[in-house]
């Protein structure tokens, strides 16, 4: 059976993103092979009805997840520290 | 200019919806997305960011320190233990196929309190320092021990500024001694409506003659009481519901315009009958129909109506601190406003706990009224309950105004660290949280009349959808 | 009209001096209290202390529990409290350091100090009374002040401060004190008329305003202060105050009350009244934009000095009954007006002819 493969390319200031957004991207779309490339990944998936556009978005929206999420911890640490005094 | 962080998801409709951890939101577009994530806001976005709430230029300005009041004033912080659920007896008058407290049959001896636990269960109450209290008499049914509703009662009173007492019953059979406690001035019934009325034989009376002397006993306490002093919730088989129309005439004929849908709970005796799996999907289809069902009555109504977890969640939304129902609360921690006590004088820290308990998977219990309080499974418990950095949470938009429940999670799937949107929490409050938003955000009047009447303003405004396009 | 003066025959005083009058003499008397020992007529004679004064009244009302201020060589005592009401203010300066447009106690430049006398009076006060503190601005005074209440609070706790202040002169130093004197005692009413430095600056008739007034609240809100934001609603602001609504949701969500306010007319209130006062009973749009779009979002918000019948019938649980009982009045139409009892009327010097155009009895 023939794999249909989407390749998702992303800009190198989300490469340090990349790993993490893998890891979740791929347990909620449980069906799904990433292979990690430079700059790129490829999605794809042994059933046909598993690939859709949607998940080129979906994938991004992972990545985006994680850069704000990891450009933002400090000041959410700083928001919790202001409010619980710690 | 420095933005807080910023939560994302699709709508339906093709735009992106935009919140933060403070719980303000707008709608933007793919493109505004785009220049979030590759850092390439423009001035216009820094204007609109700043001036929404959504970014500061100082820590420690207005902008900062109003958005740090509004994060915390989205944290649940229990008060002091002041609200207790009784289960005097496990006997009942009834059988109800989704039955979920494991009752059993009226004549069941051993499954009534002891005197001594009755003693243990005052001794308990005398432990609260709160000056009012709030008393939850649940069962079986707990009007076949009138008697310890009595004593319970008299005591508080004897003890506590201020008392409330419901009582949740099946209104099946009532006698002139229950009758006469039901009328008094701070007791409150709670009872069972399961839509119109041969969705409520189907599901808890059987029998015409049974249904139809509960029906004569509803109307004569809301007769007797007033609708103040009776409220009702149906629950609904998400596989065989009744039509939204029929339970809106059911209640609103009766007085009783607050209806909370509650799904078959398939713990207990409802474990045995219902498969709680594929429900999800269905409950939030009949959820969202009975919804728009009430936008079309309130339309005309001249009394309106409301679904009381809808509007819980709309509420929750739009302001923070709304933090009333026990199952929706970030941090929920559990065990301490209120806890459940046992036909055993056992204590668990919520109802569904004690069931949890009971059908054997896991032991919820937190000591008991013989021995005392032992904190330490709830402790263990109230260190996992915040959604604030779990992992699919902290990227949700829904994140501050959801909420949390391992015992939730604990009942349906034995753990409690599953992916969100594999749980049945999760899944039915994205499904709530997309419906509100998409009201929020629509030009309907119908809708916006509605919309007004449960956020409880003379008009709901159209700049509260924020959008920046 | 209540007139807050009282014709006094003058004490042979050097200073000015805090009486509480009593009719009858008290368990508990302090060296304050006099005590009613002749009625003739109008004139009521007290003893104080071994001296006697008389005090000539207008009608039947009773003192018993006032607390008066009189002043030497003057014919004139300033009631200070008065215990029967709910609405005793103190006028602590004239000095103020804006021009707002509205103003209805416009600044003198003279300033006597009677912060010692007031601590007095506000000790005589009855359980529980809150005593307003006006000005002028009254933080130009602001150690005084500070320890004006820093006093009272230490010989009555009961009592409760509504202080009414243009917030341009915290510092950060000032958060100690404020938390040490105890955030329920004390309402801060601030104004703040737009969300953007122009309109509010403008108002107030002050550069630089509206960023200290940012700071300033700054400041109050890490003191963890009580705050009733207060915005005259005018033609010069009522199309911003949505965006001032939504100034207030972002950031000052922690505030006690938003008070919209109609304008008084007296002091420059009077002056401007032409180019200011905005007939809210014709057009009422803007305000209740901001009311759904703070109760919506759990900002409390109410309306003050708005008579009932120039609300909308949706929006009148919002307006309360604001204007005090020495300034009060009602119109002829309100003979047979069924919400009276609840409707706060109009200020004594409203004009009707230049006033609302929308009222009548409900």
């Amino acid at each position: 059976m023939q794999p249909n493969s989407n390749r998702v390319e992303f800009p190198s200031q989300f490469a340090p993103h990349l790993s993490d957004a893998v890891v979740r991207f791929r347990y909620l779309n449980p069906g799904i092979q990433v292979k990690i490339g430079d700059g790129f990944v490829l999605l794809s998936s042994t059933g046909a009805d598993l690939m859709s556009n949607d998940l080129e978005r979906q994938f991004l929206f992972c990545l985006y997840r994680q850069k704000v999420y990891a450009e933002t911890l400090t000041l959410r640490a700083t928001l919790i520290a202001g409010v619980t005094g710690v | 200019m420095t933005a807080f962080p910023l939560k994302f998801r699709q709508t339906a409709d093709g735009d992106v919806l935009f919140c933060d951890d403070a719980g303000g939101f707008f709608k933007s577009d793919d493109a505004f997305l785009s220049r979030y994530a590759h850092d390439q806001f423009t001035a216009d976005d820094d204007a609109f960011l700043l001036r929404n709430g959504h970014a500061f230029e100082e820590v420690g300005d207005l902008a900062y320190s109003g958005f740090e009041y509004r994060f915390a004033s989205r944290l649940y912080a229990p008060g002091p233990l002041d609200y207790i659920i009784l289960v005097p007896t496990l006997r009942c008058n009834l059988a109800c196929g989704y039955c979920q407290v494991s009752r059993v049959n009226e004549n069941t001896p051993g499954f009534d309190w002891s005197n001594q636990t009755l003693e243990a269960v005052l001794s308990f109450l005398g432990t609260i320092t709160a000056p009012k209290i709030k008393i939850e008499f649940q069962g079986g049914e707990p009007t076949l021990r009138l008697d310890i509703l009595s004593t319970v009662r008299d005591f508080c009173r004897s003890r506590f500024e201020r008392c409330e007492f419901v009582v949740c019953t099946n209104l099946q059979d009532v006698s002139d001694e229950v009758w006469s406690f039901l009328s008094l001035t701070d007791v409150y019934v709670s009872t069972s409506l399961d839509g119109d009325v041969s969705t409520h034989e189907l599901q808890r009376t059987f029998k015409s003659a049974r249904t139809a002397q509960f029906v004569e006993n509803l109307d004569a306490a809301i007769a007797r009481l007033g609708n103040g002093k009776v409220s009702a919730l149906p629950t609904i088989d998400p596989r065989r519901p009744p039509e939204p129309k029929s339970v809106i005439e059911a209640y609103t004929s009766r007085g009783m315009n607050s209806i909370y849908l509650r799904p078959v709970n398939y713990q207990g005796f409802a474990r045995k009958r219902y498969d709680a799996r594929a429900s999800s999907s269905a409950w939030n289809a009949y959820h969202s129909s009975f919804i728009d069902e009430l936008v079309e009555f309130n339309f005309t109504a001249e009394v309106p109506a409301e679904e009381y977890y809808f509007v819980h969640c709309l509420r929750r939304i739009l302001r923070a601190g709304h933090n009333g129902h026990v199952d929706l609360r970030n941090p929920n921690i559990v065990g301490h406003g209120y806890v459940v006590i046992d036909h055993d004088g056992k204590i668990y820290p919520t109802d569904e706990a004690r069931m949890v308990s009971r059908v054997g998977q896991f032991d919820l219990s937190m000591g008991d009224v013989f021995t005392g309080m032992s904190m330490a499974t709830v402790d263990a418990l109230n260190e996992e309950a915040a959604n604030n950095f779990h992992p699919d949470c902290v990227h949700c938009t829904y994140q501050a105004y959801c909420g949390i429940d391992l015992v939730d999670d604990l009942s349906r799937y034995g753990r409690i660290d599953l992916p969100k949107d594999q749980t049945d929490f999760c899944q039915r409050h994205l499904a709530l949280f997309d419906k509100i938003f998409a009201m929020i955000y629509s030009d309907d009047p119908k809708i916006r009349k509605s919309l007004a009447i449960w956020a409880g303003v003379p008009s709901f405004d159209a700049s509260i959808a924020r959008c920046h396009q | 009209m209540i007139d807050l003066r009282l014709k006094i025959d003058p004490l042979p005083i050097v200073e000015p001096l805090v009486i509480r009058l009593r009719n009858e003499p008290q368990n508990y008397q302090t060296e304050h209290d006099a005590v009613l020992v002749d009625t003739e007529g109008t004139r009521l004679e007290y003893d104080y202390n071994g001296f006697s004064f008389g005090l000539h009244r207008q009608d039947d009302e009773n003192f018993d529990g006032d607390v008066i201020l009189a002043l030497p060589g003057q014919r004139i005592a300033h009631r200070l409290i008065r215990s029967k009401s709910p609405h005793n203010t103190f006028l602590v300066t004239e000095q103020c350091d804006q021009l707002c447009v509205m103003c209805s106690q416009p600044p003198k430049k003279h300033h006597a100090d009677l912060f010692s006398q007031f601590a007095v009076a506000a000790s005589l006060a009855p359980l529980n009374a809150t005593i307003g503190i006006s000005g002028g601005e009254p933080l130009l005074h602001k150690e005084r002040l500070f320890s004006m209440v820093e006093t009272v609070a230490s010989t009555r706790p009961d009592i409760r401060f509504h202080i009414l202040s243009n917030g341009q002169h915290f510092v950060t130093e000032d958060i100690a004190r404020l938390v040490a004197m105890g955030t329920e005692r004390i309402l801060w009413g601030i104004p703040i008329y737009a969300a953007d430095r122009l309109t509010h600056d403008r108002i107030v008739g002050k550069d630089g305003a509206f960023q200290n007034l940012q700071r300033g609240l700054g400041i109050l809100i890490k003191a963890g202060s009580s705050i009733e934001l207060r915005t005259v609603v005018m033609q010069q602001n009522k199309d911003r105050l949505s965006d001032l609504a939504n100034f207030l949701f972002t950031r000052l969500s922690c505030i006690d009350v938003w008070a919209i306010m109609q304008m008084e007319r007296i002091g420059y209130g009077r002056m401007n009244w032409a180019t200011s006062f905005h007939d809210s009973s014709t057009d009422f749009t803007q305000i209740a934009k901001a009311i759904d779009m703070s109760a919506a979002r759990g900002i409390s918000i109410a309306l003050y000095n708005f008579p009932l019948c120039s609300v909308p019938p949706q929006y009148r649980e919002f307006a309360l009954s604001t204007i005090s009982d020495w300034k009060q009045k009602y119109l002829d139409i309100c003979e047979r007006c069924g919400s009276r009892a609840a409707c706060g009327g109009f200020f004594e010097w409203y004009s009707h002819k230049e006033g609302f155009a929308g009222l009548g009895a409900l």
